[in-house]
């Protein structure tokens, strides 16, 4: 179902504050994490979502066929999001409540993720390297490495919402735009 | 310009020598929505509003809802090439289009991209697209008068240089005719004109560009075009780059005159971008800010102090009623916006009367400052003349009885009426419109049948021209008619009359 701006934040919060409540009392950060990440990619799809929502089949009937194409990717937990979700037909909002847990599981954390693409894998004392300078006191830093041979050479380092392009490809196209 | 291969290795080399020491810092986010014009995306929590954004493939949008997680941007282009999960970025810039007198004769889209065929356009500036309006101390009275070459207009509701006057109307009578009477009038006088389509029909615009170009009025127009094809995004943006275009003119101590073709259908296609972007629906479903979004626009027209150059920019906005209702919420803002309107009525239309101008609901609230000395001393009685003659016209109708004073009013009224139709694409010059207007205020038509008055004015102006050419250049030159002009003129008709014009006396009431 489509809704109006302030009415869908309001249940997406509602939904992440009981999540990170939950998470706070068992400490399972990553396995919720990892449960809505399942949820968000199984509700992307527009019939999946019809199916999910569809009135017609028993709810029991319709978790059990998840449950069997999730495997042991999805958890109780997120078996029991899921349902919440059916029930008050929010299937539509799991991408949304998976971006703001996630945000505010870190925050909570005290954790930062920075992602680093390269155009070759990087070594290990590399990794290591950026590791110790990019790292904040008192915050845990969860550093992953990406390969994308497109950078054409340098890092793009992306934290949060910003990134910082030190790649020739960045390069390239600055000098593009100068000699237009 | 052609580059060297060595200039481009040279650079190269600049560029990968600095390679180590500079970092490109940019705040991104990601796709989660797209269609209709509009994305929603995650992340950018540095994005200004109003700020350009940078879409793959070159697309541009424009941040226009920034909200706790999400950012709601129009997109400026081919909006189904993006998808969810594309990245974007800020840039830092807020929307620019090309300006400059490069730019006269050709037909751009909102974007200032040329759409004529004739090529890219090559202006050498560029400006953004949302400005503040000139505050209080950077302007300056309206006193000059933007000749329209309408009699009706350039009598009752004068347009001054840098005023904003309403043209409001049914549909199919006749208020673009108006804008472009005033746009051809414009032939000559220096001042540079943009006419601003939006939500019309392609084959519309291109009827404009043709008439424009068949009355030699292209080389000192430009045309932007959103038509009802564009995006709702393009149609919003249009009237803004237009003003952006007009205002390059009126910033360097030029004149220049902006007509949006209309601002109902702008005020649609905002509603339309507001409801998409899920902003709360208000009056009509039109969101809370629409007000603002014409009053802005509007007041950018403006008349700058001599201290700043002295340039002007004249809006004339059009709006469509339905049914000739003015009290339906667009109508009413930019009523209330604007220093005036003039009214075109569907009645009128149907009985002849083009342009089918209403005297009595028409106002100009500049008024007789924008006019000018010569035509004050002449159309000074005409409007009050007219509005008496449409108050008692209603009752005479039903009766024959009617004392000498009304049928006097009433035959001077007939006349009148006649006198000031005229038709398309005929502009008249201000002096020979003073002759005309002088004719029917001082009782020189009151002999001639009504039928014989459009024939008389067609006749006398070249009998003027050949016979008087001193007396049109006097008015010309000083805008003046002094009682020794008056007397000329009177003598002038009266001559014309008696010697020259073919037809049957009719014994004035």
């Amino acid at each position: 179902m489509r809704r109006g701006g302030a009415q869908r934040r309001r249940r997406v919060r509602a939904y992440v504050a009981a999540l990170v409540a939950q998470a706070q009392r068992d400490g399972a950060w990553d396995a919720w994490e990892a449960d809505l990440r399942v949820l968000r990619a199984l509700t992307q799809d527009r019939d999946t979502r019809a199916f999910l929502e569809y009135p017609a089949l028993p709810r029991d009937q319709r978790l059990q066929a998840v449950a069997r194409v999730a495997g042991p990717g999805l958890g109780p937990g997120g078996l029991g999001i899921l349902r919440i979700m059916i029930e008050r037909r929010d299937t539509a909002l799991a991408a949304e409540i998976e971006r703001v847990f996630v945000r505010a599981a870190d925050e909570a954390r005290r954790l930062d993720r920075i992602q680093v693409t390269s155009a070759t894998p990087l070594s290990e004392a590399a990794v290591h390297a950026l590791d110790a300078q990019l790292a904040t006191p008192g915050r845990v830093l969860r550093l992953t490495t990406v390969v994308d041979p497109r950078v054409v050479g340098g890092l793009v380092i992306r934290s949060g919402d910003t990134v910082w392009d030190f790649s020739v490809r960045a390069r390239l196209h600055a000098l593009a735009t100068a000699l237009r | 310009m052609a580059i060297s291969p060595e200039e481009i290795a040279s650079a190269l080399r600049r560029e990968i020598d600095g390679f180590q020491r500079v970092a490109e810092r940019a705040n991104v986010g990601t796709v989660i929505e797209v269609g209709d014009g509009i994305a929603q995306i995650a992340g950018l929590s540095q994005a200004m509003a109003g700020e350009l954004l940078e879409f793959p493939d070159g697309v541009t949008g424009m941040a226009l809802n920034l909200e706790e997680d999400t950012v709601g941007a129009v997109i400026l282009g081919d909006y189904l090439k993006i998808q969810e999960q594309h990245e974007v970025r800020t840039t830092g810039r807020v929307a620019q289009v090309p300006v400059g007198p490069e730019l006269l004769g050709r037909v751009v889209n909102a974007l200032g991209q040329s759409v004529d065929g004739k090529g890219p356009v090559t202006a050498a500036a560029s400006d953004v697209i949302e400005k503040v309006a000139p505050g209080v101390a950077l302007r300056q009275d309206v006193d000059t008068a933007l000749q329209t070459g309408i009699k009706a207009i350039d009598a009752m509701m004068p347009i001054g240089r840098g005023q904003r006057e309403l043209i409001i109307g049914d549909r199919q009578i006749g208020k673009t005719a108006v804008v472009l009477d005033t746009i051809i009038n414009q032939r000559g006088t220096g001042v540079k004109c943009i006419y601003c389509a939006i939500g019309q029909k392609e084959a519309a615009v291109a009827q404009v560009v043709a008439t424009l170009h068949e009355h030699g009025a292209l080389e000192h127009t430009i045309v932007v075009s959103a038509t009802a094809s564009d995006p709702a995004a393009l149609q919003y943006v249009a009237p803004f780059t237009a003003c952006t275009m007009g205002e390059y003119f009126r910033d360097r101590g030029e004149h220049a005159l902006v007509v949006y073709d209309d601002l109902t259908k702008h005020a649609w296609a905002y509603r339309q971008v507001s409801l998409i972007l899920r902003r709360p629906p208000g009056r009509e479903a039109y969101p809370g800010d629409v007000f603002y979004l014409h009053s802005r626009l509007l007041e950018r027209a403006a008349r700058l102090h001599e201290s700043q150059g002295g340039g002007t920019l004249t809006a004339l906005p059009i709006i469509e009623t339905q049914a000739a209702d003015l009290s339906t919420y667009i109508p009413t803002n930019v009523i209330s916006i604007t220093d005036g309107q003039i009214y075109v009525e569907t009645d009128r239309f149907n009985a002849g009367i083009r342009p089918a101008i209403n005297p009595g609901l028409s106002v100009s609230r500049v008024g007789g400052a924008a006019q000018i000395r010569a035509m004050r001393t002449v159309a000074g009685r005409l409007r009050l003349d007219l509005a008496q003659y449409n108050a008692i016209a209603a009752f005479a109708q039903f009766g024959s009885d009617l004392d000498l004073a009304t049928r006097r009013q009433l035959a001077r009224g007939q006349r009148l009426s006649e006198m000031l139709k005229q038709g398309q694409f005929g502009p008249i010059p201000v002096e020979e419109q003073v002759a005309v207007i002088f004719a029917g205020t001082s009782g020189g038509l009151d002999t001639l049948a009504i039928a014989d008055i459009a024939r008389f004015e067609q006749e006398f102006l070249p009998y003027l021209r050949d016979t008087h050419p001193e007396l049109l250049g006097s008015i010309r030159t000083t805008g003046r008619l002094d009682d020794a002009a008056q007397a000329a003129l009177s003598t002038a008709i009266a001559d014309f009359k008696a010697n020259v014009f073919q037809h049957r006396p009719v014994e004035a009431v």
